[in-house]
């Protein structure tokens, strides 16, 4: 059965993954429809949908649901519990299409293969691809080969995210400019950075108040070095990134200050923001958490990222 | 005579005042915005004009969530966030102070000076619990004026346990006290110590709050919040002279350094200005946008994300 509409939400890890994933579905010969960026009525929808109290980007994300249910064959809400040993997916995120199950009635077929890393990668390829191949009715080996031959060939770091970056830090996000006055460093999940609707336009926000707003997407080596010297082993997936980045503006003398962008009710969110902030007070660097949740105004965003650049340009009258 | 002006407009209450090159207030107003920042800014130029007379504005600073709207209708030289106009008059008035906490109609906010520069700051986010609206709110249903609150405070003997995790639930709670049979200068005290616990909670977490603490924004009026923090932490809660109107005394300081101002006059002060607002249909974020309007013809319009009605917003 080919030409399957496959749909996937814009939302959570498709800012980590898409790349891959579209890749991957249209080279099995599905027709990948992905659902616009978030305006509006998007989050609106994800509200009224969610059964619990979930956090801002799961919200979100059901509104994208909502959006492409009716007009796909099916969807695909994978659930990645861990990608590499020892650390783990937050517990939305593993139980993400259980979620999506219970806040929808009249789904269309989900797709929602496990990805798990208990030892070593390809057994968790092997039971992440089976069924997939099994929903597309294609053979299993032939979607197991070619789901690892994306992998491999690094298109899981997100092609999009390297866009959005570009578009978003016009200057590739990792050179620090020498024509502003001021670097800012911005850490943070991408769903959440990368999702204009949701992070405000606060790389604009800050631009507008002649800063750089620096994103960057730590490396392995890095990853490995951070968590070396934090105190705490990070076990959560993304947050071993944000605590990474963090430690490399820690460390960089060019960067003046770090807001940390995390969603008000995110509870890994609220165990690396504390180890962010330890690290980045041992320096004296100006550290800002900024917490977002569909009540967050613009005006009190703005307000907090003026403070925030007053403070570090020690504006005296 | 030369003067500065600050104006802030806050949620519940717009504040002007006039300094003098030295930082000395010549002047001063306080009044609630009732939701008419336009018409509140109007009002206390036309009662100005007619206490001061002939003045010489060299520079205008506005600050409150209300600060670009005063820009687009005074012409401002200095538009600043309020935390920082916060900090910029307290350390003008206050040279040793460390920290500033500030509640307003439904802010608050912790700021902390280290060697007269602001070094970290909080602000309430999604929660205005126990800010000056709720206290207000209160104050009425219990039948007093809010000016008495504080004073009821002080005269309890034995303060109600309120929880305070919530204005919503500390409602509630209030009640239930009542009901109980807890008399009113007790709950009202219960009342300042969960919003002074809640305060603390929602801002002052992983900060040191140091001596000298200053203690401004309209609800430093109120005793018995004072009290509760005094008695919470064990330190002097200094409320200064002129603590409802910090945040424009700091606009006001902050315009000092201007060269050539871009204030309009009093005539637009005059004029009748109007609000208006409709959402954009373009795209599906569907934006509110507000404009203000001089008759016909509109001067000023804002709320856009993408800056095509008006100046790009942040």
């Amino acid at each position: 059965m080919k030409n399957q509409r496959i749909g996937i939400p814009r939302g959570l890890l498709y800012y980590s993954y898409a790349e891959s994933w579209k890749l991957f579905f249209r080279e099995l010969g599905c027709e990948v429809i992905i659902s616009p960026e978030t305006h509006a009525d998007i989050l609106r929808e994800g509200i009224r949908h969610a059964t619990g109290d979930f956090c801002l980007p799961v919200k979100t994300f059901l509104g994208h649901v909502a959006l492409l249910k009716d007009s796909v064959d099916l969807l695909f809400i994978p659930r990645y519990v861990s990608v590499e040993r020892e650390s783990f997916m937050c517990p939305k995120m593993i139980g993400l299409p259980d979620v999506v199950r219970a806040c929808f009635t009249n789904l269309p077929g989900i797709v929602d293969p496990v990805f798990h890393v208990k030892q070593f990668g390809d057994k968790a390829i092997h039971e992440f691809t089976k069924p997939i191949a099994k929903a597309i009715s294609l053979p299993h080996p032939d979607v197991y080969t070619l789901f690892k031959k994306n992998m491999n060939s690094g298109a899981e770091i997100s092609g999009e995210q390297h866009r959005l970056s570009e578009r978003l830090l016009s200057e590739g996000g990792t050179i620090l400019s020498s024509h502003r006055k001021m670097n800012i460093g911005i850490v943070g999940r991408p769903y959440l950075l990368f999702d204009r609707h949701l992070s405000k336009n606060l790389f604009n926000c800050i631009r507008d108040l002649n800063a750089n707003p620096i994103f960057i997407k730590p490396a392995e080596p890095d990853i490995r070095e951070a968590m070396a010297v934090i105190p705490k082993w990070v076990y959560w997936d993304m947050g071993k990134e944000v605590v990474t980045s963090a430690h490399q503006f820690f460390k960089d003398d060019r960067i003046d200050g770090v807001i940390n962008v995390c969603s008000s009710t995110c509870g890994p969110d609220s165990f690396t923001g504390d180890l962010i902030r330890k690290r980045l007070n041992q320096r004296n660097k100006p550290y800002m958490a900024l917490s977002i949740d569909e009540h967050a105004s613009d005006v009190g965003i703005q307000t907090r990222i003026e403070a925030f650049i007053d403070m570090i340009s020690k504006v005296t009258a | 005579m030369e003067a500065y002006l600050g104006i802030d407009v806050g949620s519940v209450t717009t504040k002007v005042v006039l300094i003098d090159r030295h930082g000395n207030v010549l002047w001063n107003s306080y009044n609630k915005t009732m939701g008419q920042p336009i018409k509140a800014i109007q009002s206390a130029f036309s009662v100005l004009r007619r206490d001061v007379g002939d003045i010489e504005i060299r520079g205008v600073g506005t600050t409150g969530s209300g600060r670009k709207l005063a820009d687009y209708i005074v012409g401002a030289d200095q538009i600043k966030n309020e935390i920082t106009a916060h900090a910029v008059s307290a350390i003008h008035l206050i040279p040793n102070v460390r920290t500033i906490v500030e509640i307003g109609g439904q802010d608050s906010k912790l700021i902390l000076i280290r060697n007269g520069v602001v070094v970290d700051f909080s602000m309430n986010t999604v929660c205005a619990a126990g800010t000056g609206s709720f206290l207000e709110h209160q104050a009425t249903r219990l039948g007093m004026a809010i000016e008495e609150l504080g004073n009821y405070a002080l005269a309890a003997s034995s303060p109600a346990r309120i929880a305070g995790r919530c204005t919503v639930f500390a409602e509630s709670d209030m009640i239930h006290k009542q009901q109980m049979g807890h008399n009113l200068e007790d709950i009202v005290a219960g009342l300042c110590d969960a919003l002074v616990r809640n305060y603390l909670n929602n801002l002052s977490r992983g900060k040191e709050i140091s001596d000298p603490v200053i203690f401004q924004g309209g609800v430093a009026a109120n005793p018995g919040i004072k009290a509760s923090f005094e008695r919470e932490l064990g330190k002097e809660f200094i409320v200064p002279h002129y603590y409802p109107i910090m945040g424009a005394i700091g606009a006001a300081l902050l315009s000092r350094n201007t060269k050539h101002t871009r204030f309009r006059g009093w005539s637009l002060s005059e004029k009748q200005l109007s609000t208006s607002s409709f959402y954009c249909s373009d795209c599906p974020n569907a934006c509110g946008v507000m404009q203000i309007n001089d008759c016909d013809a509109v001067i000023a319009r804002w709320g856009d994300t993408c800056g095509k009605w008006g100046r790009r917003e942040g």
